[in-house]
């Protein structure tokens, strides 16, 4: 077929989207690359996944003529099945039908309300609890998703290990117990404990009880003070922003308590962010991105004004107007110049704290539009958030500054856990303390402090010093490895527990299974040192049934079996248990209060004292992929592409592009990157748009753990992450020898550069708002294909249902939250490092990452680059190419206009991904599921069918989830009654539209994705797809796509981007706003 | 005495033989395997052994027992409910309780490990029934177990094909009926040999089954 002619700048707006600066450049190898389908025949790679190679003629015969003969005879007789009923069928089990149940896990820390799916007692699917004030409308993030697969994870720990020799967990009791009389006896001398983040108020009754009856357990300093030995590690913690809080607030922080800083994005008009991933990896996320995007609707007309100043590209500047690129470490002093700008709008802010200090032209600029944005908000809209890397010093200047701006988006609230440190700087006492011989028994309860604790605390070697550690790990991870006693930990969907988030809501975590493998759960292994017995049931309940009870006081220290019951009016404890379980959120006032604050000016000031860093930085965050390495183990995950990078299954350094051509680096060559006396060799990645004279380093790969997914990737970035340069250090980097391959998916499967992206700004909006959706590429690039069902369609889309879709890409932030949720779903397959090299990745949707450059020229400074986000999945066009090639009608049709992949009836030609304009259909090149450990298999969805070698897939649009819904509709009825004015049930329409959601959808934290039916008037996806910016993607080819677009719409201050003349506005690339292309989906309806 | 020579039309025996004899045999194996090699052929009337002699006829013919009280998820679920052995013993508690027929069963009970039966009707797994969508829209059982109620042992009596499955599903008129007689056997029957279509209140919604391949595969 004639190729129809590359139209590479139709935007007349003159921002040119590009996803590799080749492209951009026009480079015809790169061009010409892009027209072949799947890279797998790249010449420079050897053949060495595997599968492929190593099979010789003489063993195929072999192989294929015993097949053969068995086929054959199999053929004959039908495979005899077993039906196995319950013996005792337990109560509300409905065989094939799953089960919800709420439960909560504690991450980002804080906690994280779930909704999980059981299918036949398998947990198989995590989806948030809408119930939940951290997981508003059931969204999740991509690792709250992968959560789910570490439980099967097929490398947990199985059994205990006594000095690297599986035990049985009654011994491991046993010398728990005996262990617990000796403390008890000795009042806990030499007992040191760590913690992670565990939110959890059992576990901190147990501290608060274990702190009271082992006064013995201490730690004396050289300077002669006295700590206990408790001690909280988290690599990726809220340290820094709580401990601002004890200076802010305080006139002696060092008596104070600690607070929690709670954001409400959704009262904020203007965001400016200094170093805040808080839409990605820090804060609450899910929460954040919610109230952000509440506030981000130009329909709704409350587009907020987001500024971000960062080093290194997140999910949050991909949803901002205006990003600065800047050190991490200069916030302070942009922070101080802010201060100070703000003091000239008489805001009431100490002019003490501003200070003008040496700022770039484009900083000046950045800041003083900033202050002038914040300072002329509506009263209590304005918030400036500071990154949890930023020192204290950072976050209580940000405290002074939304004090003074009478910020109504940010409270403080008491934080729930008194009982452990968690700086850095208590765990290095603690180390201290075990090399003075102070510390004989130390037990750290889940984390992995060998793998993630500061590099110059060398913890490895401290494990060594003390007589008895105990380790509750769910992995013999490396912690475990050096550990005298090492006990299976419980995962979350396995253990009795409770959660606390940083706003003091309470939840149950109950569990879905036994555990697996025995595991036990850190509030019951303290119980145990405290000679208790009890099971982590009883422990729960007891924490819970405290909070039900009316005038019980709060939960202070729980005495094991002597606790009084509590002397209260009769409550039905039981009653409330179960509705506090059904809910997952606990019903009672949360202990811990909002604090009216008053800023201490000289705490500040003396934190603000410490003169900034200067030279090359170094700055630190969790990988995308892994986290702090808890999830490297994890497959989903590790091929879910970088939302910045597109890297998978690694971690890299990333770099600009101006640093990059300094050191005369390429992307995968390997850097070296020094901090002090330490250094590490890791690929780099050019990423536009990165500050200069920095390199973020992506924490928690090349875990020395020998598990089957993350044995040998990544770079273990550990020995340069050191105590006191914890998050951001000073260092160099060096081009080292060597080039990995990088498996990354930026570029693949592109589209030749159409216009894809429609992006405006709010004035522009106004001006025009149909712009996006008017926008069609030139006439001569117009072409019409032929329906294969001929002009007349075999059905009537106006009747039953039209299932449609919108994505909006204003809020869109590129999390691939949904993507990890459609891997989840549909049992979608991981194809490995190599697989994702050569484009065979499988993943239903994939996140197109676009650069925009600022003019639009191609020789500007290829850093100063927006980026533009959008979710690339099956369009299910009415006129879909695919189904036209189809020899076999394998993917076909449906009346309600879902375009159907039938499996069972692919041969694999491959004719159907050639032919899709999208390229959005994947191949199963290998029989992926084959080898799936057992354990991994019990996750799989048992509503979709689990694809073999050769054949096509793609985004059924959840059809299991669209059957399921209306099937159920039709029993809430049996008869037609009440019918609308299109001769519908509406108690069945209405069913559909409460009932329905797709999978990604149900993720997206944003709500940008909407899925429903276009035929029910009332539903979401009716109202988004009328909007004036909606378009649809290749109209000019006339495929009338079910999923369509909402056109981005930035909101830029005027003061730092002039708006455009309205003359640009090239009427030649505009066809008539009514015409054949535009007019045709309606049409034909 | 002259040599015997072939007469010059044998040379034609092989090829003609091939052609007329082979030829056809050939024909009528693939033909054969082609039509008599199908489920239609080879399922139907699959009768297997069950761990416990169990009469549907006794049970549900004589007896008169509704199919739901064993089956009971079959309105609500895609599964019919294959009953738990505390189904069995609601009863046989109290009945029959020295039947050495029914040893498996109380050894189920006693040790808490289910009676394994063997699935009778078995469709592909890339098939996606649902029994309550059939059973809602008033299909009734008869239409694909035939007449349960004179089984001894169970046995399949329709093809379970795709083709058969879309025949009803392009045409499901003659299968439908009052969903309170769902599980009423002999109607079908009856309506066949009358050559009327069994009888169903006006108000119910005729049901509008899908054609296209995501109905099933998914």
């Amino acid at each position: 077929m004639k190729r129809l002619p590359l139209v590479q700048k139709a935007d007349p707006k003159g921002r040119h989207y590009y996803q590799t600066i080749a492209e951009r450049d026009g480079d015809p190898s790169v061009l010409e690359a892009k027209t072949r389908e799947f890279a797998y025949d790249r010449p420079d790679e050897p053949a060495t996944y595997a599968g492929e190679g190593g099979v010789d003629r003489r063993t195929f015969m072999t192989l294929m003529g015993a097949s053969m003969a068995l086929a054959g005879l199999a053929g004959c007789r039908r495979p005899e099945e077993k039906i196995v009923p319950f013996s005792h069928q337990p109560e509300d089990i409905l065989p094939g039908r799953p089960e919800y149940f709420a439960t909560s896990m504690p991450f980002y820390g804080t906690s994280i309300g779930l909704v999980v799916e059981s299918n036949d007692g398998r947990p198989t699917k995590i989806e948030g609890n809408k119930a939940h004030p951290e997981t508003p409308r059931g969204a999740t993030s991509s690792f709250i998703q992968g959560h789910v697969l570490n439980l099967y994870d097929p490398d947990r720990s199985k059994a205990p290990r006594n000095a690297g020799q599986d035990t049985t967990m009654e011994q491991a009791m046993a010398a728990l117990q005996k262990l617990s009389k000796e403390l008890i006896a000795t009042k806990g001398k030499g007992l040191g404990v760590i913690v992670t983040e565990h939110r959890s108020w059992t576990t901190v009754n147990a501290l608060v009880e274990l702190a009271a009856s082992m006064p013995n357990a201490e730690i004396r300093n050289p300077d002669g003070s006295v700590v206990k030995p408790l001690v909280k590690h988290d690599p990726f913690g809220r340290a820094n922003p709580r401990i601002a809080t004890k200076f802010a607030f305080n006139e002696n922080p060092a008596d104070a308590d600690v607070l929690e800083t709670v954001h409400d994005l959704a009262k904020a008009s203007v965001i400016v962010a200094f170093d805040s991933d808080f839409l990605g990896l820090e804060g609450s996320p899910l929460k954040a991105s919610a109230g952000f995007a509440a506030n981000r609707s130009v329909e709704k007309g409350n587009m907020s004004r987001f500024y971000v100043a960062e080093p290194c590209p997140t999910i949050t500047s991909n949803a901002c107007d205006h990003r600065l690129r800047t050190q991490a470490r200069r916030m302070t002093i942009l922070l101080r110049a802010l201060a100070a700008e703000l003091v000239k709008h008489n805001v009431q802010i100490d002019p003490a704290l501003g200070a003008v200090g040496q700022l770039t032209d484009t900083e000046k600029k950045w800041v003083t539009a900033a202050a002038r944005d914040l300072a002329t908000a509506k009263l209590g809209s304005a918030l400036v958030l500071v990154g949890r890397r930023q020192l204290p010093a950072a976050h209580a200047l940000a405290i002074a500054i939304n004090h003074a701006l009478a910020s109504g988006c940010v409270v403080y609230k008491r934080s729930f856990d008194h009982t452990t440190e968690e700086t850095n700087n208590s765990l290095k006492k603690l180390c201290d303390a075990v090399k003075a011989g102070q510390i004989t028994t130390l037990v750290i309860l889940g984390g992995n402090p060998v793998f993630t604790a500061p590099a110059d605390l060398a913890f490895a070697d401290v494990m060594a010093k003390v007589k008895t550690t105990i380790h509750l790990s769910s992995h013999v991870d490396e912690t475990s490895a050096l550990a005298t006693w090492h006990i299976p930990r419980a995962h979350e969907l396995e253990s009795w527990g409770d959660t606390v988030s940083e706003d003091g809501t309470i939840s149950i975590m109950q569990p879905l299974i036994s555990p697996m493998y025995d595991g036990k759960t850190d509030a019951e292994i303290l119980h145990r040192l405290l000679g208790g017995v009890l099971g982590a049931y009883e422990l729960t309940r007891r924490t819970i049934d405290r909070m039900l009870t009316p005038v019980a006081p709060l939960p202070a220290a729980i005495s094991g079996e002597t606790a009084p019951a509590p002397a209260v009016p009769p409550v039905d404890l039981d009653k409330r248990w179960r509705r506090a379980l059904f809910d997952g959120v606990v019903q009672a006032t949360p202990p811990g209060y909002d604090t009216i604050p008053v800023v201490n000016k000289t705490n500040i000031l003396n934190l603000l004292s410490a003169a900034p860093a200067e030279g090359f930085e170094v700055v630190f965050a969790p990988c995308a992929h892994a986290y702090d390495g808890r999830y490297a183990n994890n497959g989903w995950l590790q091929e879910t592409p970088h939302p910045i990078h597109k890297t998978t299954w690694g971690n890299v350094a990333a770099i600009s592009s101006a640093t990059a051509k300094k050191l005369g680096v390429a992307n995968g060559d390997l850097v070296k990157v020094q901090v002090a006396d330490a250094s590490i060799e890791i690929p780099a990645a050019i990423t536009y748009g990165h500050a200069d004279e920095s390199v973020t380093i992506y924490v928690g790969q090349g875990r020395k753990f020998a598990g089957s997914v993350c044995k040998g990737v990544g770079v273990d970035a550990g020995p340069i992450r050191k105590g006191a340069t914890w998050d951001i250090a000073t260092g160099s980097v060096a081009k080292s020898s060597g080039t990995v391959t990088l498996a990354i998916t930026q570029g693949h499967f592109t589209m030749e550069g159409r216009p894809l992206i429609r992006e405006q700004t709010v004035r522009e909006y106004k001006e025009d708002p149909s712009y996006a959706r008017d926008l069609v590429i030139p006439a001569e690039a117009k072409h019409e294909i032929e329906n294969i069902y001929g002009e007349d369609m075999p059905w009537d889309y106006s009747k039953g249902h039209k299932w449609g879709m919108t994505i909006d890409l204003a809020t869109c932030t590129g999390c691939s939250a949904c993507l990890t949720a459609c891997v989840a779903e549909n049992n979608i397959s991981v194809v490995g490092a190599e697989g994702v090299h050569k484009s065979r990745e499988m993943h239903w949707i994939r996140i197109d990452r676009y650069f925009a450059g600022k003019e639009g020229v191609p020789t500007e400074n290829e850093d100063d680059v927006d980026a533009a986000i959008m979710p690339m999945l099956c369009q299910h066009c009415e006129n879909a190419p695919c189904e036209q090639v189809c020899p076999v009608a394998a993917t076909t049709h449906s009346p309600e206009g879902i375009n159907e992949m039938t499996y069972n009836r692919c041969i694999g030609t491959k004719y159907c991904g050639n032919n899709c304009p999208f390229k959005v259909r994947r191949f199963n090149f290998f029989h992926y599921t084959k080898d799936l450990p057992e354990t991994v298999k019990l996750q799989l969805n048992p509503d979709v069918t689990v694809r073999s070698r050769g054949v096509m897939e793609k985004c059924s649009f959840c059809v299991q989830r669209v059957q399921e819904a209306k099937i159920a509709s039709k029993k809430v009825s049996d008869a037609r009654k009440d019918l609308d004015e299109k001769g519908r049930e509406k108690v069945r329409i209405q069913h559909v539209r409460e009932e329905l959601v797709s999978a990604c959808q149900q993720a997206c934290p944003t709500g940008a994705i909407t899925f429903g039916d276009l035929n029910d008037p009332v539903s979401a996806v009716t109202q988004t797809s009328a909007y004036a910016r909606r378009f649809q993607m290749l109209e000019e080819i006339n495929v009338r796509p079910r999923v369509m677009y909402l056109g981005k719409i930035r909101n830029p201050n005027e003061e730092l981007e002039p708006p455009k003349p309205k003359a640009e506005a090239a009427k030649p690339h505009k066809t008539e706003p009514h015409g054949d292309s535009h007019g045709a989906p309606e049409k034909k309806q | 005495m002259s040599r015997f020579l072939f007469p010059k039309w044998s040379n034609k025996v092989i090829p003609v033989g091939i052609f007329f004899g082979l030829g056809p045999l050939g024909t009528a194996v693939v033909a054969g395997f082609w039509y008599y090699g199908t489920d239609k052929h080879f399922s139907v009337g699959y009768t297997p052994k069950q761990p416990v002699p169990y009469s549907h006829k006794l049970h549900a013919g004589d007896m008169g027992m509704d199919c739901r009280y064993c089956h009971w998820s079959v309105e609500q679920g895609a599964f019919a409910a294959v009953p738990p052995t505390q189904t069995c013993m609601n009863c046989h508690a109290k009945v029959k309780t020295d039947s050495t027929k029914l040893q498996a069963l109380r050894d189920s009970w006693a040790s808490d490990e289910p009676v394994a039966w063997t699935q009778v009707h078995n469709l592909p797994d890339f098939v996606y029934f649902d029994h309550s969508a059939h059973l809602n829209a008033g299909v009734g059982c008869e239409s694909c177990h035939g007449r349960v109620d004179q089984m001894v042992t169970v046995s399949q009596v329709k093809p379970l094909t795709m083709g058969w499955c879309l025949e009803c599903h392009r045409d499901p008129a003659s299968n439908l009926r009052d969903p309170k007689d769902i599980t009423k056997m002999g109607l079908l029957e009856e309506a066949e040999a009358s050559g009327k279509q069994m009888t169903r209140p006006a108000n119910v919604r005729k049901p509008n089954p899908p054609t296209n391949c995501s109905g099933c595969h998914r």
